[in-house]
C-alpha cells in the first residue's frame, strides 16, 4: 500500500510537471510573439469578396446584387484597415513580466493542486475492484454470486429442479438479494406442494425473505406465508419464531413470549437459532439490555414500555419501534448497538451489584455474543448473590448451561470442566430441590471430573429416576452410568 | 490508485481553469501575445485532465470499485457491462463530470481549430470558457464530488432499470453536447463584448459552434423523445414536462441564434440582438441544468431540504447571466449598427423567424416556471400541462412554419414578396390540394389536421422548389443544373435539408395528433383485438429471465385487415427485483405511414409478478400512430442538415485562417480557389 502511494505521488508529480511546462511554454518562448492583432479580420472580409465573385460566376447572384454587396464589403475593409493602424500604434511593448508569471505558475499551480487534493481526496486509499478484492467477506460474496449465477443457469435449463431452486433461494438470501430469493422460494414452494414439511419450511424461509426485503417487520404477505407454513407443519421452527415476532409487533408480548418458550422447549439443544431466541426472550422477559431501566425495574420515564405492557416480570420491554429500529439496522450497526446496551447494563450492575436478575441478563447477553469468560464472571456474580432461593438458583444454573453448552455434552472427552461456582450452585439447589435434573447432572459431572466415581454414579441414578421415560438423552446417561460402573 | 489519480486530475483541471480564466484576459487587455498564448495550452491541459478524471470514474464503474461512494450508490456487480459504462453519467455527480468534459472539449476545440481567430478574441473566448469551467469544476469538487471514498461495501446499491436502456444511455451525452456547446457561443459573445467589437467576421466565427451545439441538442431532444415513446409505454412522444421543456427552450433560442448569426455574417446587422440571443441561449441551458439538478422540479420544498447544490448552481447562473447581461448593458449601445434592410427581405424574414422563436421560448419558460414560482410563493401546486402549451406554442409555430417556405426565396436587403410568392404559387396550390386530399382521404379530417398537413407539405415543397430554382432545373440543361448544384455552398444545401426535415416533423406531429387510434382491452392469450384495421392476436404469454430482471413477455401477431402478412410484436413487462421497479418494453412495428404500438400491461393483481395463474386476463394497450416515425426521421434530417452546413468550407475555421491570409494577397483575383 505504501508502495502504491509512492507510485501515485510520482505519477502525480510527473503529470503536474507536464501540465505546468505545457502551460508556461508560451511565456518562455522569447519576444517573437509580440504584436498581437493579426490580419484575421481583414482576411475574413477579403475572403467574403472572393466568395461573392465566385457566387456571381456560378450564377447564384446577379450583377446588381454583386455590386451592391461588393460596395458594402469594401466599406468594411476600409474601416478595418483604419482600425488596424490604430491598434498597431497602441500595442504595448513586451516586458519581463512573462518570466515572473512563468515562475508564479510553476510554483503556484503544483502547490494549489496538491493542497486542494489533500483537502478533498483520500491519498493512499487503494482502488478496490470487485473481482480482485481479497478480504474474506468479499471473496465469499463473489463465490456466492457466481454460485447464484450458475444456479440461475442450471434452473433455466431445468425449471423443475427443486433442489437447485432451494439452493438458489438460500444463496440469494445470503447475498441479501431478498426479492430474488423470494422469487426462487416461490417457485420452490410451488414444486414442493406434495411434501408438507419441506413446503412448510420453505414458506418459513420465504416469510423471512419477505420480512428482510421490507422494513424488517412481519408484513401481511409474510404473515400469510407463516400461517400457511404452520398449517402444513405446526412444528416449523422458523415460522414459529416469526409468529411470535408478529404477535410482539401487534403488542401481544405475553403471547410472543409463550410462543417462543414453547419453541425453545421443543428445540434440540444444539439448534442454531437457540442463542438468538434466548436473547429475544431475555429482552422480552426482562428489561431491555440498555442501561436506562431504573432501579427496581420500573418502566423508564422515557416511555419505552411496550404498548401491550404485561411482560411476565413487569419489566419494560422494548417498544415495537425499538424492535423495528433494531431490525432495520445493518449487521454491524446492530452488533454495535447491542454492545452499547450490554456495556450500559454492566455499568449499572457495577453500581448496583445486588440485582441478581440483572447479572443473569448480562450473562445471557454475553453468552449470545460468544463472550464465554465474561458470561461466567457475570454468572459468578449472580451465584454469589442468589441466596437460598430455588428459583433463582435454577435460573443461575440454566445460565451456566447456556454459557457452557459443552458441559451439557455427555461424552467424557468434552474436557470442559464444570466451574467450581456452578458446582456450588448445583449443590445448593440440590439441597433445596433434590429432584432438580440440572443440579443432579452438574453434580454428577463434577463428581466424575474429581474422580469420585461412586458419587457420580449415585447422582446419575437419581437423575434417571427424575427424568421422564421419553427423555431423549436417557440412553446416553445410561451408557455413561455403565461406563462408570465398569 | 486510479480513482485517486482521477480525483487529482480533477483538482488540476480546476487550478488550470482558474489560471486560464485570468492570465489570457489580462494578456488581451494589455496586448501581450505571450500571456494570451497561455490560453490554448491551458485549454488542452484542462481537457486532458478532465478526460483522465472522467475515464478514471468510468474505470471504477467498469471494475465495480465500490470504495467509491458514487459507484456503490449507483452500480451493482450484476449490471451488464454497457450499463456499468453508461452508469458513469447516469447519476448526478457523474453527469456533472460529463458536462465538464464536454465544456472543456469545446474549449480545447477552439484552442486547436481556432487558428484563424484574432488572438485577443481567442484569448478572451477561452478565458470566459475557463470561467464557466471554474464554476462547474468547483461545484463538482465541493458539492458533488464523484470520487469520494469509503470502506467498500460488498456490493453496490444501484440498478436503476430505467437507465438500462440504450436510448437513455446515449441521449444525455448528445443533450449535453447541445447544452454545453452553447457555452462556447456564450463565451464568444462575452469575449466580443469585452473586446467591444462585433462584426461580420464574428458572426462567421461563432456560426460553426452554434451549429455544432444545435445539432447535438436536436439529436439529444429527438433521442430523448423517442426513448420516452418506446420506454415509458404511454404511447406519447412529448409530454411538455419540465425536463423536456428545459431542453426545448435553449433549442428554440439556439435555432433563432443560428439564423440571426447569418444576418451578422452577411450583413453586419442584428449584432446586438445576436449577442443577446447567445447569452440567453446559454442562460436557458444553465437554467435547464439548474431545474434538473437542484431537485426544484420534484418539489420546491425538496430543494430547500438540501439546498447546497441548488444554491451553488443558482449562484453560477446568476453570476454568468448577470455578469454577461451587465457587460451587454454596458457595451451593446456602443456596437455600431451595420447594414440597413427593408422589412421585406431575407433579413426581415430572419427577424420574423427570431421573433416567433423567441416568443415561443418565452412562452415555454413561463409555462415551466410559473408552477414553481407559485409553489415557492405558497400558492399551492398547480400543473401547467399540454393544453397550455398546445394553445400557446402551436399558434406561434404556425406563422413561423408558413414563413419558412418563403424566407429562403427572399433576397438580401430588399426583396419582392409578391414575386417570391408568385414563384411558389404552384407549390402552394399543390400543397393545398394535397393537404385537403390527405385530410379527407384519411378521415374526413379535422380542419387543424388539414392545416398541419398543409404547413408540412408547404415547407418540404418550398425547400425543394428553392433548390430547383437555384440550380435552374428545367430551365437549364441537366449538366448545367448539376454543375450549379455542385457549386452551391454546403450551407445552402444544409439549410434545405434541414427545412425538409422540419416539414417532415410537422407532418409527423400532425398525423399522430389528429389520427391516432387507441384501444385498451383485457385479453388472454388467444384473444384478438383490433385497432386501425390491424387484427392483433395475443399469441402467448411467458415468463423469461433477463440478466438482472424477470419479464412477462407477451407475443402478438398483427395482420393488416386480418389477412396481410403476419407481423410479430413483442412487449415485455420487466421486473427488476433489486431495484424493485417495473419497466415496460413496448412492441413496435413501423411502416412509412405509421407505427403499431403494443404494450402489455398488468395481469389481475400487479403484485403477483411472475405468479399469474393461467387464464388471467392481461390489460393490453394497442395504438396506431400515423406518421409518428416522421417526427424522428425529420429530426434526423434537421441534424443532417446542420452537419452538412457545418462542413461548409467557409466554416472550417482552421483552414480559413491559413488560406485566407494567402488569398488576401491576391484579392480579388483569386476566384478559382476552391
Amino acid at each position: 500500500m505504501a508502495a502504491g502511494t509512492l507510485v501515485f505521488w510520482i505519477i502525480a508529480a510527473a503529470v503536474t510537471a507536464l501540465a505546468v511546462l505545457v502551460m508556461i511554454r508560451p511565456l518562455l518562448g522569447g519576444g517573437d510573439q509580440a504584436g498581437a492583432e493579426g490580419g484575421e479580420d481583414l482576411a475574413f472580409v477579403r475572403a467574403q469578396l472572393d466568395e461573392l465573385a465566385r457566387d456571381r460566376e456560378r450564377g447564384l447572384i446577379n450583377d446588381e446584387q454583386f455590386s451592391q454587396a461588393e460596395a458594402e464589403i469594401g466599406r468594411r475593409v476600409l474601416a478595418l484597415e483604419k482600425q488596424d493602424a490604430r491598434q498597431d500604434r497602441s500595442a504595448e511593448p513586451k516586458g519581463g513580466s512573462a518570466r515572473w508569471l512563468a515562475v508564479t505558475l510553476g510554483v503556484g499551480l503544483p502547490v494549489a493542486a496538491v493542497g486542494l487534493y489533500l483537502a478533498v481526496g483520500a491519498p493512499g486509499q487503494p482502488s478496490q475492484p470487485f473481482e480482485t478484492r481479497a478480504d474474506p467477506a468479499a471473496r465469499e460474496y463473489r463465490a456466492l454470486s457466481s454460485l447464484a449465477r450458475d444456479l440461475d443457469e442450471q434452473i433455466a435449463q431445468l425449471p423443475g429442479d427443486l433442489d437447485g431452486l432451494i439452493a438458489l433461494a438460500e444463496t440469494r438470501a445470503r447475498l441479501e438479494q431478498y426479492p430474488q430469493a423470494m422469487e426462487a422460494y416461490r417457485r420452490a414452494i410451488a414444486l414442493a406442494r406434495d411434501e408438507p414439511t419441506l413446503a412448510s419450511s420453505l414458506l418459513g424461509a420465504f416469510a423471512e425473505a419477505v420480512i428482510y426485503s421490507g422494513d424488517g417487520t412481519v408484513s401481511e404477505p409474510a404473515k400469510d406465508a407463516i400461517e400457511e407454513s404452520l398449517r402444513l407443519n405446526p412444528a416449523e421452527p422458523r415460522s414459529r419464531f416469526y409468529q411470535g415476532q408478529a404477535l410482539l409487533e401487534a403488542g401481544d408480548s405475553a403471547g410472543a413470549l409463550s410462543v417462543w418458550h414453547a419453541l425453545a422447549a421443543d428445540s434440540p439443544a444444539d439448534a442454531p437459532w437457540l442463542p438468538m431466541l434466548r436473547m429475544r426472550m431475555a429482552q422480552l422477559g426482562g428489561a431491555p439490555l440498555g442501561g436506562d431501566a431504573s432501579p427496581g425495574g420500573d418502566a423508564s420515564p422515557g416511555g419505552d414500555a411496550s404498548p401491550g405492557g404485561g411482560a411476565s416480570s413487569g419489566m419494560p420491554v422494548p417498544s415495537e419501534e425499538a424492535i423495528a429500529d433494531m431490525m432495520s439496522l445493518s449487521e454491524e450497526e446492530r452488533a454495535a448497538r447491542i454492545d452499547a446496551m450490554v456495556e450500559g447494563l454492566r455499568a449499572r450492575l457495577e453500581a448496583e451489584p445486588d440485582d441478581v436478575d440483572g447479572w443473569l441478563r448480562l450473562a445471557n447477553a454475553y453468552t449470545v455474543q460468544g463472550r464465554g469468560d465474561d458470561a461466567l464472571e457475570a454468572l459468578g456474580n449472580a451465584a454469589n448473590r442468589a441466596g437460598m432461593d430455588a428459583q433463582t438458583l435454577d435460573a443461575v444454573l440454566r445460565g451456566y448451561f447456556a454459557a457452557l453448552p459443552e458441559a451439557i455434552n455427555l461424552s467424557t472427552e468434552s474436557g470442559v470442566e464444570i466451574p467450581p461456582q456452578a458446582a456450588r450452585v448445583a449443590s445448593q439447589l440440590y439441597a433445596l430441590d433434590p429432584g432438580n435434573p440440572g443440579a443432579l447432572w452438574v453434580l454428577a459431572k463434577s463428581a466424575r471430573d474429581a474422580g469420585e466415581t461412586e458419587a457420580a454414579r449415585g447422582f446419575l441414578s437419581l437423575l434417571l429416576n427424575v427424568l421422564p421415560e421419553d427423555f431423549g438423552q436417557r440412553g446416553d446417561i445410561e451408557r455413561q452410568l455403565r461406563e462408570l460402573g465398569g | 490508485m486510479i480513482v485517486e489519480f482521477g480525483q487529482y486530475c480533477l483538482v488540476i483541471a480546476l487550478v488550470v481553469a482558474i489560471v486560464q480564466s485570468i492570465v489570457p484576459l489580462i494578456g488581451a487587455h494589455r496586448g501581450r501575445a505571450d500571456w494570451m498564448a497561455v490560453a490554448g495550452p491551458a485549454a488542452t491541459v484542462q481537457l486532458t485532465a478532465v478526460a483522465i478524471a472522467f475515464f478514471a470514474l468510468m474505470h471504477a464503474y467498469i471494475v465495480s470499485d465500490f470504495s467509491v461512494i458514487n459507484v456503490a450508490d449507483n452500480s451493482h456487480s450484476a449490471k451488464p457491462l454497457i450499463y456499468r459504462i453508461s452508469g458513469t453519467w447516469g447519476n448526478h455527480e457523474g453527469s456533472m463530470l460529463l458536462w465538464i468534459l464536454i465544456l472543456t472539449l469545446f474549449g480545447a476545440l477552439v484552442a486547436l481549430f481556432g487558428r484563424g481567430l484574432p488572438k485577443p478574441l481567442k484569448a478572451r473566448v477561452l478565458a470566459v470558457q475557463a470561467m464557466i469551467g471554474t464554476g462547474f469544476l468547483a461545484f463538482t469538487i465541493f458539492t458533488s464530488n464523484p470520487f469520494l471514498r469509503m470502506e467498500a461495501p460488498l456490493d453496490g446499491r444501484g440498478l436503476n432499470p430505467l437507465l438500462q436502456d440504450p436510448g437513455l444511455a446515449i441521449h444525455p451525452p448528445f443533450l449535453y453536447l447541445g447544452y454545453v456547446g452553447f457555452s462556447i457561443v456564450f463565451s464568444f459573445a462575452a469575449a466580443a463584448l469585452i473586446g467591444g467589437k462585433v462584426d461580420a467576421a464574428w458572426g462567421r466565427w461563432v456560426r460553426p459552434w452554434t451549429l455544432a451545439a444545435w445539432c447535438g441538442l436536436t439529436a439529444g431532444i429527438a433521442l430523448g423523445s423517442y426513448w420516452a415513446y418506446y420506454e415509458l409505454g404511454w404511447g406519447g412522444w412529448w409530454f411538455w414536462d419540465p425536463v423536456e421543456n428545459a431542453s426545448l427552450m435553449p433549442w428554440l433560442t439556439g435555432t433563432a441564434l443560428l439564423h440571426s448569426a447569418i444576418v451578422v455574417e452577411k450583413r453586419d446587422a442584428l449584432k446586438s440582438w445576436t449577442i443577446l440571443l447567445a447569452i440567453v441561449t446559454f442562460a436557458l441551458s444553465l437554467l435547464g441544468t439548474f431545474l434538473v439538478r437542484s431537485g426544484v422540479l420534484t418539489s420546491v420544498h425538496a430543494f430547500a431540504v438540501d439546498p447546497a447544490r441548488g444554491v451553488f448552481i443558482l449562484g453560477l447562473l446568476c453570476l454568468a447571466v448577470g455578469g454577461a447581461l451587465a457587460l451587454y448593458a454596458a457595451r451593446a449601445p456602443k456596437l455600431s449598427s451595420g447594414g440597413l434592410f427593408a422589412p421585406v427581405s431575407r433579413e426581415g424574414a430572419l427577424v420574423f423567424n427570431n421573433l416567433f422563436l423567441a416568443s415561443a421560448a418565452g412562452t415555454v419558460l413561463v409555462g415551466t416556471l410559473y408552477p414553481l414560482i407559485l409553489d415557492a410563493a405558497g400558492g399551492g401546486r398547480v400543473s401547467v400541462g399540454p393544453p397550455f402549451f398546445n394553445l400557446t406554442v402551436v399558434p406561434l409555430m404556425v406563422p413561423l412554419i408558413a414563413a419558412v417556405g418563403v424566407g429562403p426565396m427572399l433576397a438580401w436587403k430588399r426583396a419582392d414578396l409578391a414575386g417570391a410568392l408568385a414563384r411558389l404559387k404552384w407549390v402552394g396550390l399543390a400543397c393545398v390540394a394535397g393537404a385537403m386530399a390527405i385530410g379527407y382521404w384519411v378521415h374526413g379530417g379535422p380542419v387543424l389536421a388539414v392545416i398541419g398537413i398543409l404547413l408540412g407539405l408547404w415547407v418540404v415543397c418550398a425547400a425543394i422548389a428553392e433548390i430547383v430554382e437555384r440550380i435552374g432545373l428545367g430551365r437549364l440543361s441537366p449538366a448545367e443544373s448539376l454543375g450549379r448544384l455542385r457549386g452551391l455552398p454546403r450551407s445552402a444545401i444544409g439549410m434545405s435539408v434541414a427545412h425538409i426535415g422540419l416539414g417532415l416533423t410537422v407532418l409527423g406531429i400532425t398525423g399522430v395528433s389528429a389520427w391516432s387510434e387507441e384501444i385498451i382491452v383485457r385479453a388472454k392469450p388467444g384473444d384478438t383485438l383490433e385497432v386501425a384495421g390491424y387484427e392483433i392476436t395475443f399469441d402467448s404469454h411467458s415468463v423469461i429471465n433477463g440478466p438482472n430482471y424477470q419479464a412477462d413477455q407477451g407475443v402478438f401477431t398483427a395482420r393488416r385487415n386480418g389477412t396481410g402478412a403476419p407481423i410479430t410484436l413483442i412487449s415485455e413487462k420487466r421486473w427488476y427485483p433489486v431495484a424493485r421497479t417495473v419497466t415496460t418494453e413496448v412492441g413496435l412495428h413501423t411502416t412509412p405511414l405509421g407505427t403499431l404500438y403494443i404494450n402489455l400491461g398488468s395481469a389481475g393483481d400487479p403484485q403477483a409478478q411472475g405468479n399469474v395463474t393461467p387464464g388471467t386476463p392481461w390489460s393490453v394497450t394497442a395504438y396506431y400512430h400515423p406518421l409518428i416515425g416522421w417526427i424522428w426521421w425529420g429530426s434526423g434530417l434537421l441534424v443532417l442538415g446542420g452537419m452538412v452546413s457545418l462542413t461548409d468550407r467557409r466554416l472550417r475555421l482552421g483552414l480559413t485562417g491559413a488560406r485566407n491570409r494567402r488569398a488576401a494577397a491576391t484579392v480579388p483575383a483569386a476566384q478559382t480557389a476552391g
